[in-house]
């Protein structure tokens, strides 16, 4: 061995043992305390000082090992900064920490409210909600600036609105204010312009549409939302009323801009002259896509694609020491002073990064549940707050279980597929009840739509396609929301019912020849090709001539054959926006959903007619008398098979302290969270 | 030889030229929806969308027009500009790094390369020592276990054995973190005082006198060089190997053996040499596969390279991440292949008089 190779082989050695070495943490050292002890000596006791030197203090369990730092490891990264164009949960989740809105949920209720950027929550108590339910008004709070120092001011949150709804860009979230403010169902500001022909398109907007038309616009935007400084009020007014417009307020797009900083930095002017030069830009051609600057506890210290991003505390935060967010919730400077959010993609590299305690939490996917669950000490309940020890109580990890999520897998039945001009359909076999298919409009017969309901075994469901994390839902509206009704029915998995109704469907046709059809499945959703397999299996226990064939297809595919109403059975998500029953009962009864579904006219209107008075009605108690009878409607038509909202799980470290569940949150709130020193 | 290079040179842009119509060909299995519906997110709320993205992007008109717009770009109808086309080093955007493509691949380039540097020496030197001990140890017990080692390297599964020593050096141990460095070595390479010469961290932390940072890049790239190297020692250590024993089998050898040359001076100035041509091959592709990126080491250990930023584009179906990413490595990957057959015909001159 050559001189020289020993040595490149003992530098090698050297450097190793130099990285272990600044990997180790410093060696815990035994203290040299006094202590204050009583000897007994005869006769009578005294008190004397000794100094002992006690074994050494091991480290308190479940102590933050950065005691600065919270780490969160996870996968998907943000797409904007803009909280007018922000409109996945990455983004929000970041948003949501750095800019404030005005008014925000109230700790673990999602339906209730605390003022944030306003003083208070309007209503019709305060004078902030008119009796007929169209005009807002919110007095904003004073002394509130932004993290360049800027002070906050009506106008800015204005200009934050009006901006957004110009912006109108399709892939936002800005249709969500748009439908309450100036009453466009289209989801774009320019509907009025040529029924909307240039929707999304800014060339040809601005090559077709004549400045009156635009300006117009744009006018119509801001006395829509005007601010007044003097007063100190922001005032909105609404094409109609809208029973959850403070609700569609307190997610991310509610978030107020610093209009000065924005101007500087390209965005919109403010002027009606040059608003469509900011229309529907797509994140890369945004502005404030990848640049924040807000009123909240964070700060943004980095974003970095791909990887991750770093927010700071922010030392100028506006709340008092006494003012809490929320009764015992958060005040005063933030608790943590750095939030790191790393993007990991590989479960295995998670999992190791929770094993070595470098991150507080990270996702843990469905499927890895079992592994992490034997490090869990304690499994805390997020409604009571409760935690109970494990079978391993030293298990480094707490979990919070059920968290119930806001989305949902259901089955859409179609009443009349489409079909080419010869009436034929590749989903839909011959076209004809002769054994060999079905005839376009086999489900407009409610016994076929019964069969369905019965032969589908939501338990097993819940087992295999959720690995038993789910609840079973009665209805277009989620559990624990607003309208859903916890006595509602709910049709049982019963072969007999099923062979039942399906010996009743088309007057015994089916029974007699069997039926096949085809139930798509977009290729490589697990979840939904076994919705499709409980089905196919348990309609060929009742009967072999019942035959559902399976077919997976790319998605673009099979979302092109579910918008033109091709599919008579498929499986689809929806994934709230807002948490109100309003976003779950107008799809699925008379918006996208009810259309993909051809109902018919007289079925769809009496569903409009409940969908209607629920948005317009403005007491909780009237809107949920409403969406009961929505949900009863929907059950007893049994237009879809509504199957189970998933439960979600966290699992953090133990000295992690302040988290709380509220299912209208994109995202973790890092400001109630503290570290145990 | 000057001809062979000048021939060589001339050859490089027709295949890149054909390497981009295949690339492009293999965009156009998808229909126009579908690639339309990989530009628009939430689709079940936005599929209107769909027909709007075909009209702006042209995805409807026929495929030369959509070749020649992607090579050269298309002129902006407002300003007039060329916008866009590959030749103009305008990738298109990809929607999961969030920027340009080509800012993209050359953000992530350094750590990549970093990487590659880093692991170049191990893998190379250690994989031909290897060779060459076991060649002269024909049959000896070194050779046999020199065996077992490249046979179980070669049939382990990367991904497998870099979770394995994930597990073992960092999960258990804390020593080896994944990323790339340590988030108080983020914040001091973020820091005003300290100057990116390279935006190769270990570099530049000791240029910039920050051993402390230097120590903590190298723990970050520990294990996924210790995993790319075993994994390529195992075909180095073949490769060389047979060609080290046909070497040695050689009648020259056998003179200089005959002649009383030294064995030393036979395996390391008669035989080495010659073995080693066509190593240089492997070789050469084996820096060329490093420094594009390697997908799963990269992925497993959570480190900010070419590999891990196309693995994500990839899941995604962020179609233009990977074109650029295609596009990139094959123009890299011909330059190699230059690279290596120029050295070869330094190396043997019989391929240059072929």
């Amino acid at each position: 061995m050559s001189k020289s190779f020993r040595s490149s082989i003992l530098l090698g050695v050297l450097l190793l043992v130099a990285m272990i070495l600044a990997a180790c943490p410093a060696a815990v050292q035994p203290q040299v305390v006094e202590v204050e002890v009583t000897r007994i000596v005869e006769g009578e006791s005294q008190t004397v000082v000794v100094t002992a030197t006690p074994e050494p203090v091991m480290p308190v369990s479940f102590v933050a090992p950065r005691s600065d730092t919270y780490t969160d490891i996870t996968f998907g990264d943000i797409d904007t900064m803009d909280p007018a164009l922000a409109y996945d949960t990455s983004s929000g989740g970041l948003i949501m920490n750095v800019m404030e809105t005005l008014i925000w949920f109230d700790h673990t209720d999602a339906t209730s409210f605390v003022p944030v950027l306003a003083t208070e929550v309007p209503s019709e108590e305060n004078g902030g909600i008119s009796a007929d339910g169209l005009t807002y008004t919110f007095n904003i709070r004073e002394g509130v600036t932004f993290h360049n120092g800027n002070d906050l001011t009506p106008s800015d949150i204005a200009y934050s609105f009006q901006r957004g709804l110009l912006q109108s860009d399709p892939n936002g979230p800005q249709w969500l204010l748009l439908e309450p403010i100036l009453g466009y169902t289209s989801g774009d500001v320019t509907e009025e312009i040529a029924d909307g022909e240039y929707a999304g398109d800014p060339d040809a907007l601005k090559a077709n549409a004549s400045p009156e038309e635009l300006v117009a616009v744009c006018e119509n935007v801001k006395s829509a939302v005007v601010a007044d400084d003097e007063a100190g009020t922001v005032t909105f007014n609404l094409s109609l009323p809208w029973g959850p417009f403070l609700a569609t307020l307190t997610q991310t797009w509610g978030a107020a801009l610093d209009e000065q900083w924005a101007v500087e930095n390209g965005a919109w002017d403010g002027s009606c002259d040059t608003w469509t030069d900011f229309y529907a830009p797509g994140a890369e051609n945004d502005e404030l896509t990848g640049i924040i600057n807000g009123t909240g506890p964070y700060m943004l210290e980095s974003w970095t694609p791909g990887e991750g991003w770093v927010l700071t505390a922010n030392p100028n935060y506006w709340r008092a020491d006494d003012d809490p967010m929320w009764e015992g919730g958060p005040a005063g400077a933030p608790a943590v002073q750095r939030i790191v959010r790393r993007l990991v993609s590989e479960w295995g590299t998670r999992f190791a990064i929770l094993q070595a305690g470098d991150a507080e939490v990270v996702n843990v996917p469905v499927a890895n549940r079992p592994q992490a669950d034997e490090f869990v000490g304690e499994i805390c309940d997020w409604r009571t707050n409760e935690c109970t020890a494990t079978e391993n109580p030293d298990g480094p990890l707490r979990k919070w279980g059920d968290l119930p999520s806001t989305s949902r897998t259901d089955v859409f039945l179609n009443f009349n597929v489409s079909t080419d001009e010869n009436g034929n359909n590749p989903y839909i076999g011959s076209g004809q009840l002769d054994g060999n298919g079905i005839p376009a409009d086999f489900f407009s017969d409610i016994h076929a739509r019964l069969a369905f309901q019965y032969c589908f075994d939501y338990d097993t469901y819940i087992s295999d396609a959720l690995n038993g994390d789910g609840v079973r839902n009665n209805g277009p509206i989620i559990l624990d929301m607003l309208g859903y009704n916890p006595d509602g029915e709910m049709y049982p998995f019963d072969l007999d019912k099923c062979a039942e109704e399906m010996a009743l469907a088309w007057d015994g046709a089916v029974a007699e020849n069997g039926f096949r059809l085809q139930a798509a499945y977009n290729t490589g959703n697990d979840t939904r090709q076994t919705i499709g397999a409980i089905l196919q299996a348990n309609f060929a226990s009742i009967n072999p001539n019942y035959r559902i064939e399976l077919v997976g297809l790319p998605w673009p595919t099979m979302l092109a054959a579910f918008r033109v109403g091709q599919l008579p059975v498929v499986a689809s998500g929806w994934v709230e926006d807002i948490h109100d029953p309003h976003n779950w009962v107008q799809p699925f009864t008379v918006g996208t959903y009810a259309g993909r579904q051809n109902l018919p006219d007289d079925l769809k209107a009496q569903f409009q007619e409940l969908v209607n008075a629920g948005v317009a009605a403005s007491t909780p108690a009237e809107r949920e008398a409403i969406y009961y009878d929505l949900q009863k409607l929907h059950h007893d038509s049994a237009i879809q098979i509504t199957l189970a909202q998933a439960t979600g799980v966290r699992y953090e470290q133990r000295w992690v302290q302040g988290y709380y569940y509220n299912p209208a949150l994109f995202d973790r709130y890092f400001y109630s969270f503290s570290l145990a020193q | 030889m000057t001809a062979y290079i000048l021939r060589r040179l001339v050859q490089l842009p027709i295949t890149v030229f054909g390497v981009t119509i295949l690339i492009f060909l293999m965009l156009q299995v998808l229909s126009p929806a579908e690639r339309a519906a990989l530009y628009i997110k939430d689709i079940p709320k936005n599929e209107a969308q769909i027909d709007r993205v075909i009209k702006r992007y042209g995805l409807d008109k026929p495929i030369y027009v959509q070749y020649v717009n992607w090579l050269v770009g298309t002129v902006d109808q407002d300003t007039g500009d060329r916008v866009g086309g590959v030749l103009r080093a305008d990738l298109g955007y990809s929607r999961t790094g969030r920027e340009p493509v080509i800012d993209l691949l050359l953000r992530r380039l350094p750590a990549t390369a970093e990487l590659a540097i880093w692991s170049f020496v191990p893998i190379l030197g250690i994989g031909i020592w290897l060779g060459i001990i076991a060649a002269i140890n024909h049959n000896k017990l070194i050779d046999q276990i020199a065996r077992v080692f490249s046979i179980v390297g070669y049939s382990f599964p990367t991904f497998v054995f870099g979770l394995l020593v994930l597990m073992l050096f960092y999960a258990k141990t804390g020593w080896f973190p994944p990323g790339r460095l340590s988030d108080w070595a983020v914040q001091v390479v973020s820091a005003p005082g300290f100057t990116q010469y390279t935006n190769l961290n270990s570099f530049d932390a000791l240029l910039n006198g920050r051993f402390d940072v230097f120590l903590d890049a190298l723990r970050h790239m520990f294990l996924p060089i210790i995993t790319l190297s075993y994994l390529s020692w195992a075909l180095l250590l073949r490769v060389t190997r047979s060609s080290m024993l046909e070497t040695l089998g050689q009648d020259y050898i056998r003179t200089a053996r005959a002649k009383g040359v030294a064995e030393k001076k036979v395996v390391n100035e008669h035989a080495r040499p010659n073995a080693l041509i066509p190593v240089a091959t492997i070789g050469g592709l084996t820096v060329v596969g490093l420094l594009n990126g390697v997908v799963i080491t990269e992925t497993v250990f959570n480190y900010p390279g070419l590999g891990s930023a196309v693995a994500a584009a990839a899941v995604s179906l962020d179609v233009l991440t990977v074109l650029g990413f295609v596009l990139f490595n094959a123009t890299l990957l011909i330059s190699a292949n230059l690279i290596v057959d120029v050295m070869y015909a330094f190396l043997d001159p019989r391929v240059r008089l072929r």
